[in-house]
């Protein structure tokens, strides 16, 4: 995120870490129902909606702050930023709702049947592989944001986990 | 209670999204059941099956091609086997956005910094 907005305490730096790596590896299973099979893959695709409300939650001074100066003055990288996150959005609700025209298990299970369309297949799946796209730039705009993360938060603590032995060790 | 306020707006935006996304698919027409991709391709509710079809029948289920019922059960393409491969096709995916991303951005900021150093070094 950038310093133009109040930069977030170490908890919640973490717990956007963790839920960024879930978030993550759900949308790498939900991307192949060939593997998963179709019950995993709807239900595990519903259940990351509450992940990304979290996620948008953890984010939300950023979404406020630039909403309100989007039309002023503004970094680059925060409009782009900007942009990509409401087509990110956008995608997403397409991927959902084509889904859940298309269910075969959790639609059926709360007894809700849907009528045939064949468009909507298609939408899931062009939504699907657009979503795809839309990950990988997301990702890419926040690669400083992941290393440092990554490093002070998973890399850093396991080094100095295994100094610290190995100086308890050399006292010995 | 400031936050249920923002899960109920991002949820309201959610649902008149999707609203706006079923009235418009159902609008345009395409939605209905008899819709013909390209080629003509063959879908159930059309204006007739092939001989021998029975919709919803085993093995008549419509999906795209490719995607086959055994593979739900772990066979074929699926399983873990699977799971890499459509995996590590879509992690290639994003890892090739990344570096196409990335890596010219990190090599103009060198060369800014680089740039930078220069005048220095010769005004020195
Ligand atoms: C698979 C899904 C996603 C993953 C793995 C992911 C990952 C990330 C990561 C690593 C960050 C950087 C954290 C920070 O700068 O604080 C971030 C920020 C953000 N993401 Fe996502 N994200 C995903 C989907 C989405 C979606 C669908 C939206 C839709 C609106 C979104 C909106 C945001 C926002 C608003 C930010 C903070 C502002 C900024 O762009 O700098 N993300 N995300
Ligand atoms: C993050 C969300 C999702 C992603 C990334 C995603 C992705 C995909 C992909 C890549 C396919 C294969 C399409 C093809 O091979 O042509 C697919 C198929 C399918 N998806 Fe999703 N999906 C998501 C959400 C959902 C949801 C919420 C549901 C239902 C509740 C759902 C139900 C289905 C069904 C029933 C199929 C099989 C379609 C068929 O048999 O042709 N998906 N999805």
């Amino acid at each position: 995120m950038s310093d133009e907005v109040a930069r977030n305490t170490p908890v919640q730096t973490k717990t956007k870490l963790w839920l960024d790596l879930l978030i993550f590896a759900a949308f790498l299973v939900t991307m192949d129902p060939r593997s998963s099979g179709i019950a995993i893959h709807e239900w595990l695709s519903l259940a990351m909606l509450a992940a990304l409300i979290l996620h948008l939650l953890l984010s939300w001074d950023w979404i406020v702050s630039i909403s309100q100066r989007f039309l002023g003055k503004l970094g680059t990288q925060n409009r782009v930023n900007y942009i990509l996150n409401w087509l990110l959005f956008i995608d997403g609700t397409l991927l959902i709702v084509s889904g859940v025209m298309i269910s075969e298990v959790a639609m059926p299970f709360f007894g809700i049947r849907l009528p045939e369309g064949f468009a909507w297949r298609r939408l899931h799946d062009m939504s699907a592989n657009l979503g795809l796209l839309m990950l990988g730039l997301h990702t890419a705009l926040h690669w400083g944001w992941i290393v440092n993360t990554f490093s002070r938060y998973l890399v850093q603590p396991v080094v100095r986990l295994f100094s610290a032995k190995q100086k308890k060790d050399a006292a010995i | 209670m400031k936050t249920l306020g923002r899960i109920l707006i991002i949820l309201m935006v959610f649902a008149a999204l999707s609203a706006l996304m079923v009235v418009g698919v159902n609008a345009s027409g395409v939605s209905a059941s008899s819709f013909r991709g390209e080629g003509g391709e063959f879908r159930p509710g059309g204006e007739g099956f092939p001989p021998g079809f029975q919709p919803g029948a085993d093995g008549n289920r419509v999906r795209p091609e490719g995607f086959e019922e055994h593979s739900e059960r772990g066979e074929g393409r699926g399983g873990i086997s699977g799971l890499m491969f459509g995996a590590v096709r879509n992690i290639f995916v994003i890892a090739l956005l990344v570096t196409l991303i990335v890596w010219p951005r990190s090599v103009a900021r060198k060369k800014r910094k680089m740039d930078a150093v220069k005048p220095a070094i010769t005004e020195g």
